[in-house]
């Protein structure tokens, strides 16, 4: 297929001109915010929102690690904290950060800004819908400050009945309540999106045209539409078990408490692409452009990202295979698991071919990709271990386990939304960060984070349960390894917190196009303006970064002239 | 059911192969002390070099490429193939010949580890918030695993009220104990001495605690160990029995022999007969007398001392007179 439409490089200068009538400056006062139907400032809102729940479940996670230090004495006495306090650390830790913070964070955040931007579109198809969805986001988050008001939570994030249902004396009812709110959330972001994407394409822009953020954003929304109902039913019946003991899951009721399993995993595996889908969509952004190449085999990201979101509904029972579940169903979820492991592998080698012969530049979110890049081929590696079925009996439900899925969510999500956050936030907010700040910070959270988690691998494979307020003495020095690394993670993340809100402050005007990327989100000015585009932005092939050349005056790139879009092959 | 088949086939090619010696505790691993673990370790191991290879290959060139292509002076990129489907297959192909070699390796463990041989010794599971009762041939019970050298063992697992997970580092075998059914794992222990034995699925409150070790002992050991275990209350003095039963219902758990309160458990119980009197969370008040105890053990939830939650698990049923008797004796004898 061919353009008809000729490049319009006035696009850019008009949008420049505008630049008095940006999305910030556009209504002010506290309800222009609250009631605003922008998704710009609803991710925005979306960002604050969720950095504020990371923030308070890494606090959790920090008290656990300080309890961690030293096992408990022959009283069963902790360093600070009784057993009792440590599940609920270690239950609001888990919920808070899958919930509150993981799940939004890329799609409700990031993507929710930047989705409609790169379709050259006005907003998302319902911005009304989407407002709804950061409400009930709120209300969600309402519900765990009941819990924490109440008592805590001491059931893990996962619920595991009949504990949940009959046992536990924690406010179990307020928390189900919110996430279930939480799930509805993030279904309305999904059906956003796959509305948005299906019907607010530009001219020209076939799903194979897409940026991969874009398709990363398509196969997570698949995923929150078809598995995050299942979760809410589970919810619910759970909260009528416990309510009104009507026997589903106790057995003592007559109910079937691996029933709850099978149906806690089905929503709760596919959610785990929830997390690492956008993250790795960001990834295939990121190391395009800033080693100024093609992304190399865009049709095998894109696709595996779909492959990925629908073999993700079909290996829920991994988690169970010393669940009590049929031999017979382990062995087939074993071999299905591996399914999901392909793609991983070709995303992985696409990227690195990307960078062959490029023009790397060690920017800040690039620097972020190379750090996934080496933590999510330790999480996602580690998981082979945990997908062959006869060596997971052993690690199962041990600290590998605990290793493996921080690598993943911790190292892969987070470096990415943080490649993300560092990415866009120029466009996001009109202003440039310190590059030293946030490379210094990347690298003393990538060494905090190792050492956190390195050490949690040989305890875990030592035989380390996980959930445990304390340890034999064997695993001390794991632990306290593990502890300190916490620290240094936590130290790390302080310095960008810090860089971030210095560049609101004090940060140097953004260009349109600071890092040189041929995708319509760098067409508009940065900030955006509140109607995103003056005129409808040409599309052409998001990774022909041939689109725009370096402009020192402007201390950007900008449209080369007499650039004629090409057609993808 | 058509799963049997392999099983059976695979059983049988089993008993023709030499069992390798086991490997000492390394850094990554306890000791392989049972048949299963040798195996089960070869696997992981296959996968470590696997992975570590990999992980070399995608580090090394990720490094090579910063290193080489990093924007510079004078440095511009090259314009390569965008897509190539040679090389897209190549990684497609291999990555799955390797998994689905990993699959099958830990399916012929998995079978091993689900196939418990005919002549298994079969030991009683009982599992409860928190802690472990293992029930023998001739009735004896204990709260640690006592297991034969050499011997197949077959663990036949239930749970009194919510999910637990029997787990055995060293014998790289874990079951989860569900409540309302019945579930089994097996093991052949191959070396002698005492090893880890945790609860791996997370339980309640004194999850950590519901921990305790298998002692692996030679045949005639073992034989003696069960005789002794048993009717140990008639030959015992009341004192030195109701110390056993203390120990073997896991009451230490939760509960400290002094005066003192355990973390996350109910009041101590030194010093029990001297408090006279006990206020209730209810408001009310009563004496400590042999009823008293009594009823606190068989159910707990009637008079639940102040400050405490009502978490105890009712012994009613699950203790006999006898063992009530020499236990509230014992208790009695604590002092502060």
């Amino acid at each position: 297929m061919a353009f008809t439409t000729p490049a319009a490089p006035g696009a850019t200068a008009l949008a420049s001109q505008a630049d008095n009538d940006n999305y910030l400056k556009h209504g002010r006062g506290v309800l222009s915010w609250l009631m605003t139907l922008d998704h710009k400032r609803i991710g925005v809102m979306y960002l604050v929102a969720v950095l504020t729940a990371f923030f308070l479940g890494g606090i959790f996670a920090l008290v656990l690690r300080t309890e961690l230090f030293f096992p408990a004495d022959a009283s069963n006495v902790g360093l600070f904290l009784t057993p009792d306090l440590y599940n609920q650390m270690f239950s609001l830790h888990g919920a808070i950060m899958v919930f509150l913070f993981i799940i939004p964070s890329i799609p409700a955040a990031l993507g929710n800004f930047i989705l409609p931007v790169m379709l050259g579109a006005k907003d998302v198809a319902f911005p009304r819908l989407n407002l709804w969805s950061f409400y009930l986001w709120c209300i969600g988050a309402v519900f765990f400050l009941i819990v924490l008001m109440q008592g805590g939570l001491d059931t893990g994030w996962t619920f595991y009945t009949p504990y949940s249902s009959t046992k536990s004396l924690t406010a179990v009812v307020p928390a189900l309540m919110g996430a279930f709110i939480l799930g509805f959330s993030s279904i309305f972001t999904g059906i956003n999106f796959l509305v948005t994407l299906h019907k607010m394409r530009p001219e020209g822009m076939t799903f194979f045209r897409m940026p991969l953020f874009l398709w990363g954003l398509y196969a997570t929304a698949i995923i929150q539409v078809l598995a995050t109902p299942v979760l809410g039913i589970t919810l619910l019946l759970l909260i009528v078990e416990r309510t009104k003991n009507i026997g589903i899951f106790d057995p003592a009721l007559g109910g079937d408490p691996v029933l709850f399993q099978h149906f806690f995993w089905f929503y709760s595996h596919p959610a785990v692409y929830i997390m690492i889908l956008p993250g790795m969509a960001i990834i295939s952004e990121v190391i395009s452009i800033f080693s100024r190449k093609h992304i190399f085999g865009y049709r095998f990201i894109a696709c595996s990202s779909i492959a990925i979101a629908l073999f993700g509904f079909f290996v829920w029972g991994h988690h169970m295979f010393t669940s009590g579940q049929s031999p017979l169903a382990s062995t087939i979820f074993s071999a299905l698991t591996f399914s999901v492991a392909i793609p991983s592998a070709i995303k992985v080698f696409n990227w690195l071919t990307t960078m062959y012969k490029g023009n790397i530049v060690l920017r800040a979110p690039m620097v972020y990709a190379l750090g996934f890049l080496f933590l999510f081929a330790i999480g996602g590696l580690t998981g082979l271990f945990l997908g062959t079925i006869g060596t997971d009996i052993h690690l199962h439900d041990t600290y590998f386990v605990v290793a493996h899925f921080h690598y993943v969510m911790v190292g892969g999500t987070l470096w990415a939304f943080l490649a993300g956050l560092y990415h866009w936030w120029p466009k996001m907010f009109g202003k440039m960060y310190s590059e030293r700040s946030a490379i210094v910070g990347s690298i003393v959270a990538f060494i905090g984070f190792n050492l956190t988690f390195f050490p949690q691998f040989l305890m875990g494979s030592q035989g380390m349960p996980r959930r445990y307020f304390t340890y034999v003495p064997e695993f001390q020095i794991y632990h306290q390894l593990s502890t300190i690394g916490a620290f240094t993670l936590f130290a790390g993340l302080l310095i960008v917190a810090y860089n971030l809100i210095h560049s609101l402050l004090k940060g140097e005007k953004a260009p349109n196009n600071p890092w040189g990327g041929a995708t319509l989100e760098w067409q508009c000015s940065s900030p955006p303006p509140y109607y995103n585009f003056h005129e409808q932005p040409v599309v052409g092939d998001p990774y022909d970064l041939d689109r725009v050349q370096w402009d020192p005056k402007v201390g950007g790139y900008v449209d080369r002239p007499g650039y004629v879009p090409t057609v993808l092959h | 059911m058509s799963f049997q088949l392999p099983i059976a086939l695979y059983a049988l090619v089993n008993q023709a192969a030499q069992a390798p010696a086991p490997r000492e505790a390394n850094l990554i691993f306890p000791v392989e002390a049972s048949t299963v673990a040798r195996g089960l370790d070869d696997v992981f191991y296959f996968i470590l070099w696997v992975s570590i290879i990999s992980f070399v290959i995608v580090i090394a060139a990720a490094a090579l490429f910063v290193l080489r292509y990093h924007a510079r002076e004078g440095h511009k990129e090259e314009k390569t193939a965008t897509h190539g489907l040679g090389l897209e297959l190549t990684w497609t192909i291999i990555p799955t010949i390797l998994v689905t070699i990993m699959f099958f390796a830990g399916f012929k463990g998995f079978l091993e580890l689900k196939t418990a041989p005919q002549n298994a010794e079969t030991i009683l599971v009982e599992a409860q918030m928190w802690k472990w009762s293992f029930t023998y041939a001739n009735g004896a019970q204990s709260d640690e695993l006592v297991v034969p050298l050499g011997r197949p063992v077959k663990l036949v697992m239930s749970s009194i009220d919510v999910l637990h997970s029997l787990y055995i580092p060293a014998f790289r075998v874990k079951q989860d104990v569900v409540p309302g059914r019945y579930t089994s794992l097996w093991f052949e222990p191959i070396l002698a001495g005492t090893y880890h034995l945790f609860c791996t699925e997370y339980c309640g409150t004194q999850h950590s605690s519901m921990i305790t070790s298998v002692r692996v002992v030679p045949e005639e050991q073992y034989q003696a160990e069960l005789t002794e275990l048993a009717n140990f209350i008639d030959r015992l003095p009341p004192l030195e029995a109701g110390e056993r039963v203390f120990r073997m219902k896991g009451c230490a758990t939760c509960h400290n022999l002094t005066a003192e309160t355990r973390a996350g458990g109910g009041p101590g119980l030194g010093g029990l007969a001297m408090n006279a009197s006990r206020a209730f969370v209810d408001g009310s008040s009563g004496t400590v007398d042999e009823q008293y105890i009594r009823e606190s053990i068989l159910v707990p939830g009637a008079k639940v001392v102040s400050g405490y939650p009502n978490i105890m698990t009712p012994y009613q049923g699950r203790i006999t007179e006898d063992e009530l008797r020499v236990l509230i004796e014992y208790l009695k004898s604590l002092t502060p």
